[in-house]
């Protein structure tokens, strides 16, 4: 059901999700980043395990990682813009607060 | 065999209790109590549910298959086959089919109560989390289950936190960009856009609107506005509300809701307003408001702007007519008119599926290079079937 569109020239082209959103339909998708030429993905599944995945702008899978957050209640999270091209995550965690995280690209 | 009845008497205690509390139980907390309540240690366990009666694919040599390969995939697990069944003991036949650590028959229905399509495949892993797999996707795609099963810790490069003090506490930041050493966000309670400086650490507002650009770009009367103020509701946040915002080259674009038209009549107890929605841009301390010129009957919440000078805009509309509109692109170099409305009908999905609560549909959106733009729909809630047994 997840679905990426793209709306080029008037017209709306849809690509599904595909990796773990295969077999497994629970992650709740956070946020959308469009950096790279790439589009980045993130999602939670309760609390506990965080996905990251990157498309191609044809909708192809190019990378996904799935973490486990063993220290601390991840309640939200956002791609942070920014203008050197990194990864970064805005989270708000139940204990920790707030956190800008750098994440491998 | 002994530890079998064992677990067969606990499962028919815990279903009676269940039976009594099945009303006020949440669908999936039923199942995962179900599981726990077996007492099956902290083990990785892989469960398939089926309903002898009702499992319209239950071929046998798939379920195996699948259940042979998740065994070999996750470590340390135990496998366990629950078969559904009104008549007890009718399931016994079935269960010689599987090689399988464990096996129950529940006669109360726990699974399809729940509205699980059969054959249902469950994974409660070590940290007793519940997971439940997708057994059409599962039999052509099982690369995905280690990572799942078995996902790394969460690993940083480095880690900045962000110090709330009094004066800032702020709830959920939209918008967060990173631009010359300072973090900008939009608290959108504070109906502010904060800016936290990484070398002092420190949180301080980066705008704020001001009652002067309400004057300036309104055309209501200066008396009327006076009163309503002076009246302290409902505030200068709501005359002047920041939807969202985008921060490039030192240009501040913001979407935002304007007080435009205010008529008070305090005797009769009447106040009217109206809102227009637009782009209030900063660029170099210089303030400008272009209105949309039509569509204003549409709720705004987000934008983006990408580098051909259009917008588009993510919700639904706010009366029967445009309730299933998600996206509006906005012409902003010819007179700011919408000339394109992407509309639930466009996504092409099947909507007898969906409740019809469109804000979950569709959310934020991401922007490329040129002139594409990129949604991303989110998961939606699906109705929910009963079966109803004869």
């Amino acid at each position: 059901m997840q679905k990426i569109y793209k709306y080029q020239n008037k017209k709306l082209k849809s690509y599904n999700l595909t990796g773990v959103f295969n077999i497994y339909k629970d992650f709740d998708i956070k946020d959308m980043l469009i950096m790279d030429k790439k589009i980045y993905i993130v999602g939670l599944s309760d609390t506990k395990r965080i996905l990251i995945q990157t498309y191609d702008f044809s909708g192809k899978l190019l990378k996904e990682e799935i973490s486990y957050l063993n220290d601390d209640i991840l309640l939200n999270t956002r791609f942070v813009k920014n203008d050197k091209n990194k990864l970064i995550l805005m989270n708000k965690w139940r204990y920790k607060r707030w956190t800008l995280d750098y994440l491998q690209k | 065999m002994n530890k079998q009845k064992i677990l067969i008497t606990i499962i028919v205690i815990y279903s009676f209790l269940i039976q009594n509390n099945s009303l006020n139980a949440k669908p999936r907390t039923e199942i995962n109590n179900y599981i726990n309540n077996l007492n099956l240690g902290n083990e990785n366990l892989i469960i398939i549910a089926m309903d002898i009666e009702d499992c319209f694919s239950c071929n046998l040599p798939k379920i195996n298959g699948i259940y042979n390969n998740l065994k070999a995939t996750i470590s340390n697990s135990k496998t366990i086959i629950v078969i559904e069944s009104k008549i007890p003991k009718d399931s016994y036949a079935m269960k010689n089919a599987f090689d399988t650590d464990l096996f129950f028959e529940d006669t109360l229905f726990i699974f399809s109560k729940n509205n699980l399509i059969f054959p249902n495949i469950l994974i409660r892993d070590n940290f007793n989390n519940f997971i439940n797999l997708n057994f059409n996707q599962l039999i052509s795609n099982s690369t995905n289950i280690n990572k799942l099963i078995n996902p790394q810790n969460y690993e940083i490069l480095k880690r900045i936190a962000i110090k709330e003090t009094d004066d800032y506490i702020f709830t959920s930041p939209i918008s967060p960009i990173i631009s010359n050493g300072n973090l900008l966000f939009l608290a959108k309670l504070r109906n502010q856009i904060l800016n936290y400086n990484f070398d002092n650490e420190e949180i301080s507002e980066y705008f704020t609107p001001k009652i002067d650009d309400i004057y300036k770009y309104s055309n209501i009367n200066s008396d009327s506005l006076d009163l309503f103020l002076s009246d302290g509701t409902p505030g200068i946040n709501f005359l002047f509300q920041i939807l969202n915002f985008q921060f490039e080259n030192n240009k501040t674009v913001l979407l935002i809701d304007k007080l435009s038209m205010l008529n008070i009549d305090f005797d009769n107890k009447e106040i009217s307003i109206d809102l227009n929605k637009g782009l209030f841009t900063i660029e170099d301390n210089i303030n400008s408001f272009r209105e949309f010129k039509s569509i204003n009957y549409v709720k705004y919440d987000d934008f983006s702007l990408n580098q051909k000078n259009k917008l588009i805009k993510i919700k639904y509309g706010s009366d029967y007519r445009t309730k299933d509109s998600l996206a509006l692109i906005l012409n902003i170099g010819e007179d700011y008119v919408f000339d394109t409305l992407i509309t639930v009908k466009d996504l092409k999905l099947k909507m007898y599926e969906y409740k019809y609560e469109i804000n979950e549909l569709v959310d934020f959106l991401g922007i490329a290079e040129g002139n594409k733009f990129f949604l991303l729909s989110k998961k939606c809630k699906k109705y929910t079937s009963i079966k109803i047994k004869s």
